[in-house]
């Protein structure tokens, strides 16, 4: 009996270990959105220059700004989004052992109960 | 595909499993050639826009103000655009360079969805290929059933 509890807990762990591993996939693949985003704001931004007339969409005015001041902006963002990017992978690569370990004890409560 | 594994070989559990996260994929696929198409006829209907800015010059258009008020207004210079860039970034441009932003930008997704296309071909191989190993094994299977009754 007591190995059936315990089954049932790690079972538990593991599937609440699966579950926020889909949540932090999802948010480093919403990360990689933004990220590819702003790769092309950039690239856009090469083909630019002082003189380009620059608009920021602030709420629902645009704001003008300076080529050089959007440049920098986007280049931190940029720089902000890589860095969350290496968070949640480090993340992702935490709950996945989590996981891991969490089955392999699953796996081994079975195969002792299988023999017993 | 970098490995082959003989399909016959695999338990019909494992084939209904890997069946199953094949047509997941297929479908994830499918709705983004969807978007891809989408976005893309987005783009085209900037290009026709700015195309219809020349010959509309010196014409009364309404502006909108909200969704149920406008404004009678008039096209100071049609060829000056102000174009997203994304991430709320605008930029003005001239009529051609406008164009070619969009006409580059439909290039690129061209390219993808062709790259996407090419997936999703290969996948609907993959998923043939596991219903026909799916059959074979029921077909087995029935065999194996029926000589013990014969």
């Amino acid at each position: 009996m007591a190995d059936n509890d315990q089954i049932e807990k790690i079972s538990l762990e593991f599937t609440q270990a699966q579950t926020s591993l889909s949540e932090l996939i999802g948010a480093r693949q919403q990360l990689e959105t933004q990220f590819q985003e702003n790769k092309i704001v950039l690239q856009e931004f090469d083909h630019l220059n002082e003189d380009s007339k620059i608009y920021k969409l602030t709420g629902p005015v645009l704001m003008p700004q300076d080529f050089s001041e959007a440049k920098m902006n986007v280049n931190k963002r940029i720089e902000f989004i890589k860095g969350e990017i290496e968070r949640a992978e480090s993340k992702i690569k935490e709950q996945e052992t989590v996981m891991e370990t969490a089955r392999n004890s699953l796996v081994a409560i079975r195969t002792k109960m299988a023999s017993a | 595909m970098s490995q082959r594994i003989d399909l016959g070989q695999l338990h019909p559990q494992q084939l209904v499993e890997l069946k199953k996260s094949t047509e997941e994929e297929v479908t994830h696929f499918t709705s983004s050639l969807q978007a891809l198409q989408t976005a893309q006829s987005k783009l085209k209907d900037c290009i026709s826009s700015i195309d219809n800015m020349k010959s509309q010059q010196d014409k009364q258009l309404l502006v909108p103000l909200t969704s149920s008020l406008y404004l009678p207004g008039k096209v100071q210079d049609p060829e000056k655009f102000l174009v997203d860039i994304g991430t709320g970034y605008y930029v003005e441009k001239t009529s051609e360079d406008a164009k070619r932003v969009y006409t580059s930008k439909i290039t690129k997704l061209n390219e993808d969805s062709a790259k996407l296309k090419e997936i999703l071909v290969q996948k609907n191989e993959i998923l043939n290929q596991l219903n026909m190993a799916l059959r074979t094994k029921v077909l087995q299977m029935e065999k194996e059933n029926a000589k013990p009754a014969a």
